[in-house]
């Protein structure tokens, strides 16, 4: 979980989001973080680095509204994938 | 009249109803004049009225309406400065714009103290929640006023100004060809003029509600609010298009009448939502504003709604905003590729190369006049810089010709600005900052027309002599220092730039080129 949760906050850290990042940490809100076009790239990176299919249906402020949200939200598709 | 008799009429007229709502906030029309005339006098106690500015950093809450609708009926002029624009944005708007006050929202006051600010006025309204940096304001010099105290401990008794109609109400910063934020002076009259002139055509009453997906900084989100408070509907925030299904549920739980948005607003619903298969029978109007939605597009929309009506306009910050309208549907597919005709008050002309008016069917520059026409630019430099020439007009920089019944077809821009996901922006803006870099000798951006965002950013680079840049380390350097909406999506590098004989950079040539490049690749 931690690990998957670092990986999200250093892509998003390093490719999403503008100027000092430094205070970016795995609670913060996305809100006004992330702009709409981040967003769908987000949702290219999280399925070609975790292969799954993001459905409509799941992008969603509840799963895409933190890296720690986020991540919780990947490894239980991946976990279940598994399973 | 003034714009917030706007917001006075409709509480007296519609004390209950609901004004706004938020995802976890909503106030009627009564508790929203009750709030903002608070604000009015304790700004009128603090010296701020007629001929002082206060600026507006804040996302869509229902703090910035109380703000807002305050600061107006204060008889102040309103700053709208993007949330989301970066440190060095806000402080040159700030800079420029001299306000006495600045309301901002307290994440962002946070992050302004955080980064030690150097332009912030000496008065800083915010809410409770930012409480936390009062000692490091008071420190610095400035006080910090939360909304909450304000509404609690205000006297609202006593006269408040009334400036003249034709006096500055809001000043809107907007992105400027010279890579600097242009403040746009919009007067109440020009504005009431624009409200009332589209709503001519559109005729919205107080039957009707819309979901806002725009944000309030923006024209867009301004006239909107401006539009519904006159005709007394209730205005639903959406929580933003940063999430298209999320939005289709807005429109249900909602009930919405109208929905209003950019076409890369329609574009994500029609990609990325299930709004196809989603029953909305209270949506009646959708409006398409800011850029045109291809034809394809546009019956696709219809067919996926078909029982309503769509309307298309045409418009730019420096207008109040709306030139055009097209609409409803029937007229919008009889012509699907015009933004439709100018709106009473309005004249479009189509002026060539040497200023001369140009019959119909023949391209050139579409240049508008009519009340609405902004005051000028807060820089002051709108006739030099050639914006509104000698005859009071705004020179659009769009491309097109009026058809012989008036239609107008737009056809492209004279200027290079660029328009990507709903926002504009100017090569230079982005160009400076790539040049920023130790390895990129030149640069030109560009816009390239892409399916979902409309224009795509595009940058090429000339290497600086003896270096190799990497398009993936200057798409980070852009992101130190632009929004993720800003930065190119492609870097190239080129070993020349086409030009002109004079040197100047042919961004028309790459655009042409590139665009060209992407339709054979699709091929």
């Amino acid at each position: 979980m931690e690990e998957t949760e670092q990986q999200v906050l250093a892509h998003i850290k390093a490719d999403l989001v503008s100027g000092p990042t430094s205070d970016l940490e795995p609670e913060t809100s996305l809100e006004g973080v992330i702009d709409s076009t981040a967003i769908m790239e987000l949702v290219v990176w999280v399925e070609d680095t975790f292969r799954f299919t993001v459905e409509l249906d799941d992008i969603t402020p509840e799963n895409f509204g933190s890296v720690q949200q986020l991540a919780r939200w990947i490894q239980k598709n991946v976990n279940g994938r598994v399973a | 009249m003034l714009l917030p008799d706007l917001l006075e009429d409709a509480a007296r007229r519609w004390p209950d109803k609901l004004a706004a709502v938020f995802p976890r906030h909503a106030a009627t029309f009564a508790q929203l004049d009750h709030q903002s005339l608070a604000v009015a006098h304790h700004l009128q106690r603090r010296g701020i009225g007629p001929s002082t500015r206060v600026a507006i950093l804040y996302d869509n809450t229902l703090a910035a309406l109380v703000y807002y609708w305050g600061i107006l009926r204060s008889g102040a002029t309103t700053v709208d400065i993007a949330s989301t624009a970066s440190p060095a944005t806000v402080a040159e708007a700030l800079a420029e714009a001299q306000p006495r006050a600045l309301a901002i929202q307290p994440h962002l006051l946070k992050r302004m103290v955080a980064e030690r600010f150097v332009t912030c006025p000496d008065i800083v309204l915010s809410t409770a929640d930012a409480s936390e940096v009062a000692a490091p304001l008071r420190a610095r010099g400035r006080s910090l006023q939360a909304l909450e105290d304000i509404l609690e401990t205000t006297d609202v008794a006593g006269p408040l100004p009334r400036p003249d109609p034709s006096c500055v109400a809001m000043c809107i910063y907007t992105s400027g060809t010279t890579g600097r934020p242009k403040g746009v002076m919009l007067s109440h009259d020009n504005l009431l003029f624009n409200t009332s002139a589209f709503n001519s055509r559109i005729g919205l009453t107080d039957r009707d509600s819309l979901l806002l997906v725009a944000p309030l900084h923006y024209i867009h989100g301004r006239i909107q609010l401006l539009t519904y408070t006159m005709v007394g509907g209730t205005l639903f925030f959406s929580a933003g298009f940063r999430f298209p299904q999320t939005v289709v549920h807005e429109l249900v739980r909602y009930a919405a009448t109208g929905l209003s948005g950019v076409p890369y607003h329609f574009s994500m619903l029609l990609g990325h939502s299930r709004l196809k298969s989603t029953p909305l029978p209270h949506l009646r109007d959708l409006v398409i504003t800011g850029g045109a939605l291809a034809p394809a597009r546009l019956r696709e929309l219809q067919d996926a709604l078909p029982h309503v009506a769509l309307h298309l306009n045409y418009g730019l910050t420096e207008a109040s905003p709306r030139l055009t309208y097209l609409g409803p549907s029937r007229e919008v597919f009889a012509r699907p590729t015009s933004c439709g005709r100018a709106l009473p008050g309005v004249t479009i002309e189509i002026l060539g190369a040497h200023d001369e008016a140009l019959p119909p069917g023949t391209v050139g520059e579409v240049v508008a006049g009519g009340p609405g026409i902004m005051k000028g630019y807060v820089s002051g430099d709108e006739r030099t810089s050639g914006r509104i020439d000698e005859h009071g007009r705004l020179r659009t920089g769009d491309l097109g010709y009026l058809d012989a019944e008036g239609y107008v077809f737009l056809s492209g821009r004279s200027s290079d600005m660029i328009k990507t996901a709903g926002e504009r922006l100017f090569p230079l803006e982005v160009e400076q900052i790539l040049e920023t870099h130790p390895s990129v000798g030149e640069s030109a951006v560009f816009g390239v027309p892409d399916p979902l965002l409309g224009e795509r950013v595009v940058a090429c680079v000339v290497p600086a002599p003896g270096h190799a840049p990497s398009p993936e380390g200057l798409k980070s350097h852009c992101l130190k220092a632009l929004p993720y909406l800003r930065i190119p999506k492609e870097v190239y590098v080129v070993p020349e730039l086409p030009k002109t004989p004079s040197g100047k950079i042919r961004h028309d040539a790459l655009r042409l080129r590139f665009a060209s490049s992407l339709d054979e690749a699709l091929a």
